[in-house]
């Protein structure tokens, strides 16, 4: 079920909240139990299917869990860590990983075409991240399996992040207080969740097929080659950070503050600001988990330096199971190393002006890695670039008219000047004007809900 | 330069108003109003105006007819006939009451551009299921390439209109079905004065091509052959038995009901552009097979439009190497209706035999044709 359609926005999510707080009335678990199936019937209407490993993980884990709370033993964190990483890796890599020994040793092993459960990225890390504060005494009480439950499956956050820690979730689930209907987060969540579905509804789909086309031209010019990079950034942001404010204003409304994901990335001054700023909640774990077990930068330079690649390589990894994704990941590290020895050991500084437009610059410039699975349809994209000649104009370019520049202005405007949509949780005040803003983008947006509309990051 | 003082007032009024403070519960009791009652309403003048007549026929306004694919089903549910018309863009100009007179019909048309052999057997469903015994009569255009288009359902876009649910919200609510309303509404007040509003509502020419749209003529069938790049897909394996799956598989079912299938004349150029690119034969034998399989039904007859040469080798009569001119439906109608073009196993021979010398004769012409 997608949260841009029909029966989630006028059906599922009116009922499950109402359901929730209606029934918390009678009984705390009646409430947790209701909103635990929704989730497992929210996920398994995407295929039914999908539950089976969902419940088994959910097993799996909280059992080790289990175990590792009556014995403390380090085997039995590495243990989960091992089967956690083993499921994610056969069900994602498994054809990845016998592609790539054909390619190199000339074999012919067949590939499975395994479909790719969705979600089981995120919650997998989550799951990893629960043994982990099991481990290391984080959770101050053990919760029950329903907490637990919740806090791998709670709908919002279940298929595309943000990637939840334990600690600091499953604690607001079993609070008493969030049990009640809070009208206050609940009109700031439907305000938030509004903002986000717009997002996703009237610009990242708007984006969508200016960026798509550009890698099935076969002969991109310039200005082909400009606008649908361009495209593609504005139609990755805006469809992933919407995905995220929608699944921040839907907690909102169960009480539950899900941690924010993007904080305005593009104005990001440099590379680290910026990782700093997108996916926060990746780059969170994968602090805690390679990074820091590494020894981040307390083992010397080149040792920062070579912590610093590994945690980007294990991103391009993640992201995508092709070596176009890991080479995104592999760039974005050494940038990251070359900002570090710019800023730390350099000690250079730079207007901040001229960090954003060279920041965007270096993220504009290899974003083709990103959307291409295939090195040919990377060149593909950069052709426009390569064979330089800004005076063709060519048969798709000759279609931009006067609304695409006001899309693109738009879609500037919005990235640099307007604050992060997750931040009017902290200073929402109910007016008339924050009334009519959803009651138009809800219902402009559910009005093109009848296209169908993936989101990018249903592919990790 | 100053603002003016009443431009500045009326801004801090609605500046106050916008900021006028809501507690919690009233923002919440209010957005549940405010939204539920806008899309309420907007459901309630959908199902009024009823564009694609999925609920009702019209009631207080003209029907339009544009958006072909979106409308059939509720025109083959909604409305009373005893015949009715199928094709793709080849049988699209044919009028109503023409047909009507001269075979003493009450028909209504399944013609869309583009039509797929899977959504045209969709049609054939529909009809049956509304009409029962009440189809007397199914005619249809066969253009080869709606049999060859695999699996693909033109109506894929339009989905929700072809079942049977009573609550479809992509319908109540949908950029699409909201600019069908605008233009029926559009229509209906520029009817008196607007020529395009009076041929969109015309009943006769339901899902024609608006007049004028089209140059038909010796010169346009020429520039589309000189413009001509790439070769002719080849037929694909399942050819014939999409025919028989989703053509004939209707005829059989419904032995009460007469199947007029006709074979529209494209150009002798068509044929040509066949010839250069080695299918003619391929083209030939489905022809035949066409004709031995309607042969095998008795409500079937089989008209052969395509070896007509006093229509194919007119080229004033198309405007691309395919698409005929609407007098040229005419044609056809007064065909169907007096036999004079039906085609037998032992009489399809003849017509192959008249295109192959046909293509003989235009050969010259388009060859230079396409040199230039």
């Amino acid at each position: 079920m997608l949260f841009c359609s029909y029966v989630f926005v006028l059906l599922f999510l009116p009922i499950t909240v109402a359901g929730y707080f209606l029934l918390n009335k009678i009984s705390r678990t009646a409430g947790r139990v209701w909103l635990f199936g929704a989730s497992l019937y929210f996920y398994g209407y995407f295929n039914i299917y999908y539950l089976l490993l969902l419940a088994f993980s959910l097993v799996l884990n909280y059992s080790i869990g289990s175990l590792i709370y009556s014995y403390r033993k380090k085997f039995l964190l590495i243990l989960g860590i091992v089967l956690n990483i083993f499921i994610l890796g056969y069900f994602k890599y498994y054809d990845f990983f016998i592609d790539t020994v054909n390619t190199v040793f000339g074999t012919s092993w067949a590939l499975k075409h395994i479909l790719l459960p969705l979600g089981i990225s995120f919650f997998t890390f989550q799951q990893i991240s629960y043994l982990s504060d099991v481990y290391h005494d984080v959770l101050k009480e053990r919760y029950s399996p329903l907490t637990y439950g919740l806090f791998v499956t709670f709908f919002p956050q279940l298929v595309a992040g943000p990637i939840v820690l334990a600690n600091e979730m499953m604690p607001q689930f079993a609070d008493e207080k969030n049990l009640r209907v809070n009208f206050s987060n609940l009109s700031c969540g439907i305000f938030i969740f509004s903002l986000g579905l717009a997002k996703k509804m009237l610009l990242a789909d708007a984006f969508a097929p200016f960026g798509d086309s550009l890698f099935v031209l076969e002969n991109p010019c310039f200005w082909d080659s400009f606008v649908g990079l361009l495209a593609t950034h504005f139609q990755v942001y805006f469809d992933f950070s919407g995905y995220c404010d929608m699944a921040v204003g839907i907690g909102l409304m169960f009480n539950i503050h899900l941690p924010v994901n993007f904080i305005s990335p593009y104005r990001a001054a440099n590379i680290k600001e910026f990782w700093d700023t997108w996916h926060i909640t990746l780059g969170r774990f994968l602090s805690q988990f390679i990074y820091f077990p590494l020894g981040g930068s307390k083992k010397g330079k080149f040792r920062t330096y070579f912590n610093l690649m590994m945690v980007f390589f294990v991103s391009g990894v993640w992201h995508g199971a092709y070596w176009m994704m890991v080479l995104w990941g592999v760039i974005h590290g050494f940038a990251v190393v070359v900002h570090r020895i710019w800023s730390k050991e350099l000690k250079l500084k730079m207007p901040r002006p001229l960090g954003v437009v060279i920041t965007f610059t270096f993220l504009f410039m290899i974003l083709a890695f990103f959307k291409s699975s295939t090195w040919e349809q990377a060149k593909r994209a950069y052709l426009g670039f390569i064979n330089f000649d800004p005076v063709r104009i060519s048969e798709f370019s000759r279609k931009f008219e006067f609304d695409t520049f006001l899309l693109f202005a738009a879609g500037f405007i919005i990235v640099f000047f307007f604050k992060p949509a997750s931040s009017f949780r902290e200073n929402f005040k109910p007016a008339v004007w924050t009334l009519a803003v959803p009651v138009v983008l809800i219902i402009c947006c559910i009005y093109t809900f009848n296209k169908i509309s993936p989101f990018i990051y249903f592919n990790f | 330069m100053k603002t003016p003082l009443w431009i500045n007032s009326v801004f801090l009024k609605v500046k106050s108003a916008l900021s006028f403070p809501l507690t919690p519960e009233k923002y919440i009791q209010l957005f549940f109003l405010i939204f539920v009652s806008a899309l309420a309403l907007a459901a309630a003048i959908l199902l009024f105006v009823d564009p694609y007549i999925y609920y009702h026929r019209s009631i207080g306004l003209r029907q339009v007819y544009t958006r072909s694919t979106a409308m059939i089903p509720g025109v083959l549910r909604h409305f009373e006939y005893d015949t009715v018309l199928f094709g793709s863009s080849m049988v699209q100009n044919f009028d109503i009451s023409e047909m009507d007179k001269l075979l003493g019909t009450r028909s209504v048309k399944a013609t869309t551009a583009g039509l797929t052999a899977d959504t045209l057997s969709v049609y054939f469903d529909i009809a049956f299921a509304s009409r029962g015994d009440n189809l007397k009569r199914c005619i249809a255009g066969v253009d080869y390439y709606a049999f060859d288009r695999n699996g693909k359902k033109l109506h894929a876009q339009y989905d929700y209109l072809y079942g049977n649910k009573l609550f479809t919200p992509q319908y109540l609510w949908s950029k699409d079905s909201f600019d069908a309303v605008s233009e029926a509404l559009w229509n209906n007040i520029s009817y008196p004065f607007d020529k395009v509003a009076q041929h969109e509502m015309d009943f006769n020419l339901m899902f024609s091509n608006k007049p004028g749209r089209h140059k038909y003529g010796r010169k346009y069938i020429e520039r589309d052959i000189r413009n001509r790049t790439g070769q002719m897909i080849p037929l694909s394996s399942k050819v014939r038995d999409n025919f028989r799956n989703l053509l004939f598989k209707h005829v059989k079912n419904h032995p009460d009901t007469q199947f007029d299938i006709f074979l529209p004349p494209y150009s002798i150029y068509f044929w040509c552009v066949l010839d250069e690119s080695g299918q003619l034969e391929d083209y030939l034998a489905l022809r035949r097979f066409i004709v031995e399989e309607a042969a095998l039904y008795k409500n079937a007859r089989l008209h052969d439009f395509q070896t007509d040469l006093s229509i194919i080798c007119d080229l004033d009569n198309y405007k691309d190497f395919s698409h005929y001119s609407p007098k040229i439906n005419s044609s056809i109608l007064k065909g169907i209706s007096s036999n004079s073009h039906i085609v037998t196993p032992q009489t399809a021979s003849r017509g192959e035999n008249l295109i192959r010398q046909s293509i003989s004769t235009f050969r010259p012409s388009y060859n230079a044709l396409r040199r230039k």
